[in-house]
């Protein structure tokens, strides 16, 4: 079964068609990786998958239910969470609080006005649990705007984490983290339980490769290639089209 | 590098030095209980918009829509035989928070601009309503000969300020514990949440609509609770209690106060009312223009008002 699917995605901003006619499929449980040269439309993509944009044309479905006209915070109640590429974070909130935010809003705590967070002693528990899992643990109560860029990569992906997705959007996960701790990161990804769904942007064909195990190479708004990772490294229309564009730059 | 607890339920012994100097003041300086009373409730007011701006990041110039929606239903009670106060400024929170209901779904739909200027139309489209329906109003002679009921049915209201302090002060001491409250919960961390970065919210799974149209209900009702005060201790209510100058002066204290913090909304008050009749006994011509001075002066030196320059003094940064 799919967790994910499309067809016939299309997005303009004006003349400009971001996507143009998408049909992809993630599979249940599956590691997949979204590919292509800067302006493919990868980007784009995430933000109608997960309800960011409304898409021109198309439709899209998410365990067999259509979502096409859903906003953003229903699919994530949906199990449907995604990250951004450029970290979208609370600058003056301190690591803990981002996390117990999350993990708040995740089991509906967020409309509990009377309970000190002090007392909601199953999310600390979690948040700290979360923290340790990246190595957080030390940054709890730092304010996140003051955090090094890769510490708030690392935040970000928490966010993702801990509204415990069964389908994960990762916008370029590893951009920003030092390349050290970037296996790290997505290490922590693949570890997730095989009933998460992942599909990941990522320019870093090593973690492309180590991680992905299906690939889909978008170019220009549409799907060019799709298949295992040997598969697509191997293909003659990918090499030309985008390994030539990364060779080249 | 800035380090701070996850915000907790218990109080710390400088909060209560600030409640005990606020009832000390009473007894201290008995010939200030007017005035004190006054500061009271304009800091209930600028609590009221700390909520809808410090916590949920709304920007309002219209706020005194609500004081005064509370003002005039507090007035017109009493003014009609409904004397009696503790229900009155339950009548008047409730009316004005749904008048806060109403415009909130205006205001939340909108970027930082327009919410400007729709809380400024609101502002001035009820100032204006109150003026031309002068039979109810009283217009540009406001609502007087208000006769208040005891509060608890012994406490009759004085001359001297009295009854206003302890009551003023009663009320915004049980209106900020809650608030406290409420700010230390879940539903006030995804209020900050909203007011840091409100692209990122839905993707947590927050719908930021109905989360700001609670907050700026709230706002409005406890807004409208300040104005009844007013409207109680004074006994008398005026067209200013709506008035564009009323949401820009609770702006500034809140601002020269600190805002988000919740005590900055009191101290801002408290140091704005207190410089602002100070001034004006030592020059009164041109103490506006000292006060001018003094704002801009504090601005420049002191990032994050009265409570970012205790934080530079101290060398952190924490939250009560």
């Amino acid at each position: 079964m799919t967790a994910l699917r499309t067809q016939g995605i299309a997005k303009r901003f004006g003349a400009l068609a971001a996507l143009d006619g998408v049909d992809l499929q993630v599979a249940m449980g599956a590691r997949h990786a979204l590919i292509g040269p800067n302006g493919a439309g990868k980007s784009t993509l995430i933000e109608v998958l997960s309800g960011a944009l409304v898409p021109s044309a198309g439709d899209v479905w998410l365990h067999g239910q259509r979502i096409t006209g859903l906003p953003q915070h229903a699919r994530v109640k949906r199990g449907l969470t995604r990250t951004f590429q450029i970290t979208q974070l609370f600058p003056r909130l301190t690591v803990i609080e981002c996390v117990l935010l999350a993990l708040l809003e995740r089991d509906g705590a967020g409309w509990t006005a009377w309970r000190p967070l002090a007392q909601c002693g199953e999310q600390l528990a979690e948040a700290q649990a979360l923290m340790k899992r990246l190595g957080l643990a030390d940054d709890a109560r730092r304010v996140v705007g003051e955090l090094p860029y890769g510490r708030q990569r690392l935040v970000e992906i928490a966010l993702g984490l801990a509204a415990r997705p069964r389908v994960l959007l990762l916008d370029e996960p590893a951009a920003g983290i030092p390349s050290g701790e970037s296996t790290d990161v997505l290490a922590v990804v693949a570890a997730l339980p095989r009933d998460v769904t992942i599909l990941f942007i990522e320019h870093d064909m090593d973690l492309v490769f180590r991680f992905a195990e299906r690939v889909t190479v978008l170019v220009a708004g549409r799907i060019l290639a799709e298949g295992p990772p040997d598969e697509i490294a191997r293909d003659e229309r990918v090499r030309a089209v985008y390994l030539g564009v990364e060779e080249r730059a | 590098m800035t380090q701070r607890a996850p915000a907790d339920a218990c109080w710390h012994w400088a909060e209560m030095v600030f409640w005990l100097a606020a009832l000390a003041a009473f007894f201290v300086f008995p010939g200030y209980r007017v005035l004190g009373s006054q500061v009271l409730i304009v800091a209930l007011f600028a609590l009221s918009l700390d909520i809808v701006l410090g916590f949920a990041g709304i920007v309002s110039l219209g706020h005194a829509a609500f004081f005064g929606v509370g003002a005039y239903t507090a007035g017109l009670l009493a003014l009609h035989g409904w004397n009696e106060p503790f229900s009155g400024l339950v009548a008047a929170t409730a009316l004005a928070g749904l008048a806060g209901f109403a415009v909130s779904w205006l205001v939340v739909r909108g970027e930082d601009l327009a919410r400007l200027m729709v809380t400024l139309g609101v502002g001035v489209l009820l100032y204006e309503a109150a003026n031309r329906a002068a039979p109810i109003t009283g217009g540009v002679d406001g609502l007087s000969g208000i006769a208040m009921g005891k509060v608890f049915g012994i406490y009759a209201f004085d001359l001297g300020g009295r009854t206003a302090y302890l009551y003023s002060l009663g009320v915004l001491f049980l209106v900020f514990a809650a608030l406290r409250r409420v700010a230390a919960s879940p539903f006030g961390l995804s209020l900050q949440g909203i007011r840091e970065n409100p692209r990122r919210m839905p993707a947590l799974g927050v719908a930021v609509r109905t989360r700001l149209v609670a907050a700026f209900t709230l706002g409005a009702a406890i807004a409208g609770l300040a104005g009844a005060l007013l409207a109680q201790t004074t006994q008398f209510v005026g067209l200013d209690t709506l008035g564009f100058p009323r949401s820009a002066e609770v702006l500034i204290m809140l601002v020269l106060g600190g805002v988000g913090r919740l005590y900055g909304a009191l101290l801002g008050t408290a140091a704005f009312m207190i410089a602002q009749d100070t001034l004006a006994g030592i020059d009164p011509l041109y103490w506006q223009f000292w006060l001018g001075v003094a704002l801009v002066a504090f601005v420049f030196f002191a990032r994050g008002g009265i409570l970012g320059a205790i934080d530079a003094l101290r060398g952190t940064r924490r939250r009560p």
